[in-house]
């Protein structure tokens, strides 16, 4: 028995360095290689001409501002349509699982056709608007916004927490504002969370529709020099792993929702 | 008119009928349970006067207001849940401040009653913890603790102790009715288990397939049943199926009884007896007897059931432990007597 677990660790851990190194070598060659900016030299060259360039902080700022408009339209959207089919309409909830894997479907190249040809011309006319660009951005991240959301309100009784809330004479607001989105903190921190790792990344969408973001402006880095896009991938992967880190440390803090029941 | 009037409840979902024709008057102060089996509509009545569900017709009246339409934050109706919905994200302290600063009572208030209400559930040094660090019985009674806080005109209690251990159940089955009796608060409470229902209320109403079956004091729903159903889900019962014979006796396993009214000759009929009615081997020759055999016997601590085989029909006896009377023997030949007037034949 004792050996039987011992082979069980054993073919884990093997498979946990497989795993690593899957991951981590190309990520440490990336890594050396962006730090080869200067001829016979190991240091931080490609990073500093990334800095140096103000079309990176444009970029960025401006995919970053997309990201914050992405999230707002995107809860402001999905929370209180989630909330709804989970509390009044639970047998919508299959049609929009179908429509949450829509934008796995339909590649976003489509996506921008279609919004170009349909908001191109007149009487929509809104091709110009960032707005269009960010609602194109709700699309995309759809599906994580909806799965969080949608696993969130699983591991709480919702339908109860709201009952119990309107028993005590609370409104559907202040049930809403101080009982049911505190409890789904972790769901929409990683739904936030998702979307921006999905908006500061996004390409086809921004050059399509002609925008100056962060994925544009990296394919373009990428294409011209040769030690920069090493360094901006670098940067992108780490930024990612903030988020991530950020949404772990924010949902420490989480009382066990689905502990209570 | 009474404090609390249910007329003509109906709720359907599509061709099913939870509820129909529920008429109940309640009295300021009572205690009243809804008793039945699963999906008889005793929940579905009650989320009706909670508000959670509208009645399809009906109307229901609390000390004169019509609240019928009123949505349940309007109400001031408490509610405690099968599954306590405490707040994760809230302390104890806050679940239960939780309805009176809705009602925007002034801090200092709020504070005096939740230290008063955890003290009446004994629960006084707990108002700094979250649900999650408590025990089943110990959030109920936070529940409990949260529903009464804002003083409800009335307090619903939907199967609050099915969740719970059997000891602990009977413990706050116990501390409920305490705190009912001191705050006089007129009182609905919902479940399956008889055994709760007769010991709590002050009156019960038996449910089946939405329809009230009899409303009385647990005495009378004990000793009175309106229906077959009524005493087969209230207490238990043992059943004979007999045939009346030609001059009005009751005939089982090739033996006669005399039943409390002469039975048609030939009628299939049921002599349903409570186990404690009955008596093995009688030493009153008033009572009626039948002979059979013991199938077994169960030890339940103050009381010895006996199942007595009768022709193919068995019969529970229950009596009284008394460790100087030997248990009957597994196999033995038994008389089984009761009093004629004992049980209900139809």
């Amino acid at each position: 028995m004792a050996m039987k677990k011992a082979k069980i660790r054993l073919d884990a851990l093997l498979f946990y360095i497989l795993g690593a190194l899957y991951f981590l070598v190309p990520l440490l060659a990336t890594f050396l290689f962006s730090l080869r900016g200067k001829k016979d030299e190991i240091g931080f060259q490609a990073y500093l001409n990334v800095f140096a360039d103000p079309n990176f902080l444009k970029s960025f700022t401006f995919s970053l501002e997309m990201a914050v408009l992405t999230v707002v339209l995107g809860l402001g959207l999905l929370v209180p349509t989630v909330l709804w089919v989970h509390l009044r309409a639970p047998k919508w909830k299959v049609a929009l699982d179908l429509f949450s894997l829509l934008p796995f479907v339909v590649p976003p190249v489509i996506l921008a056709f279609g919004y170009i040809k349909l908001y191109g011309p007149a009487p929509f006319a809104w091709s110009s608007s960032p707005l269009l660009l960010a609602a194109g951005y709700v699309v995309l991240c759809f599906p994580f916004v909806y799965r969080s959301l949608d696993g969130g309100l699983k591991a709480i009784d919702l339908k109860r927490l709201w009952e119990a809330g309107a028993s005590l004479g609370a409104g559907p607001v202040r049930t809403l504002f101080t009982i049911v989105l505190p409890n789904l903190r972790s769901a929409l921190l990683s739904a936030v969370f998702l979307t921006f790792a999905t908006v500061l990344g996004e390409l086809t969408l921004a050059v399509l529709l002609a925008w100056p973001a962060f994925g544009p402006y990296m394919a373009l880095v990428g294409r011209d020099l040769a030690y920069e896009p090493a360094a901006l991938a670098v940067l992108s992967f780490g930024l990612t792993w903030a988020f991530l880190g950020l949404i772990h440390l924010f949902s420490r803090g989480d009382h066990g929702v689905s502990r209570t029941r | 008119m009474a404090y609390l009037e249910l007329a003509k409840l109906r709720k359907s979902w599509g061709a099913h009928v939870a509820v129909e024709g529920f008429d109940l008057s309640v009295e300021e102060g009572e205690f009243v349970s809804f008793l039945g089996g699963s999906g008889c509509g005793k929940t579905t009545t009650l989320r009706m006067v909670a508000g959670f569900e509208s009645p399809d017709s009906g109307s229901i009246v609390l000390g004169g207001e019509d609240i019928t339409r009123k949505s349940p934050n309007r109400r001031n109706i408490g509610m405690v849940f099968q599954n306590y919905a405490l707040f994760p994200n809230l302390t104890v302290a806050q679940n239960v401040a939780f309805g009176l600063r809705v009602r925007r009572v002034p801090r200092a208030e709020v504070a005096r009653r939740v230290d008063e209400l955890l003290g009446l559930v004994h629960l006084a040094d707990f108002g700094g913890r979250y649900p999650h660090n408590l025990s089943g019985g110990q959030q109920q009674r936070v529940a409990l603790a949260r529903a009464l806080a804002p003083r409800p005109r009335v307090l619903l209690l939907d199967e609050p102790l099915s969740a719970l251990d059997a000891r602990i159940r009977q413990h706050l089955r116990t501390e409920i009715r305490a705190l009912q009796t001191a705050l006089g608060i007129t009182t609905i409470y919902v479940t399956h288990d008889q055994e709760e229902a007769l010991s709590l209320s002050d009156r019960i109403v038996v449910m089946d397939k939405g329809r009230i079956e009899q409303v009385g004091t647990p005495a009378q729903v004990y000793h009175e049943p309106a229906s077959a159903h009524v005493a087969g889900f209230v207490g238990h019962l043992g059943v004979l199926e007999g045939i009346g014979t030609a001059d009005g006796r009751f005939s089982v396993a090739d033996q006669t009884v005399t039943p409390p009214r002469p039975l048609a000759p030939g009628a299939v009929t049921r002599w349903s007896l409570r186990p404690e009615r009955l008596v093995l081997d009688p030493s009153d020759p008033a009572l009626e007897r039948l002979v059979g055999q013991v199938q077994s016997v169960a030890f339940l601590g103050s009381v010895v059931r006996t199942q007595v085989v009768i022709g193919d029909q068995v019969l529970p006896v229950d009596a009284f432990v008394d460790p100087k009377t030997p248990q009957p023997r597994v196999g033995a030949s038994v008389v089984v007597g009761w009093n004629r007037h004992s049980g209900w034949v139809n």
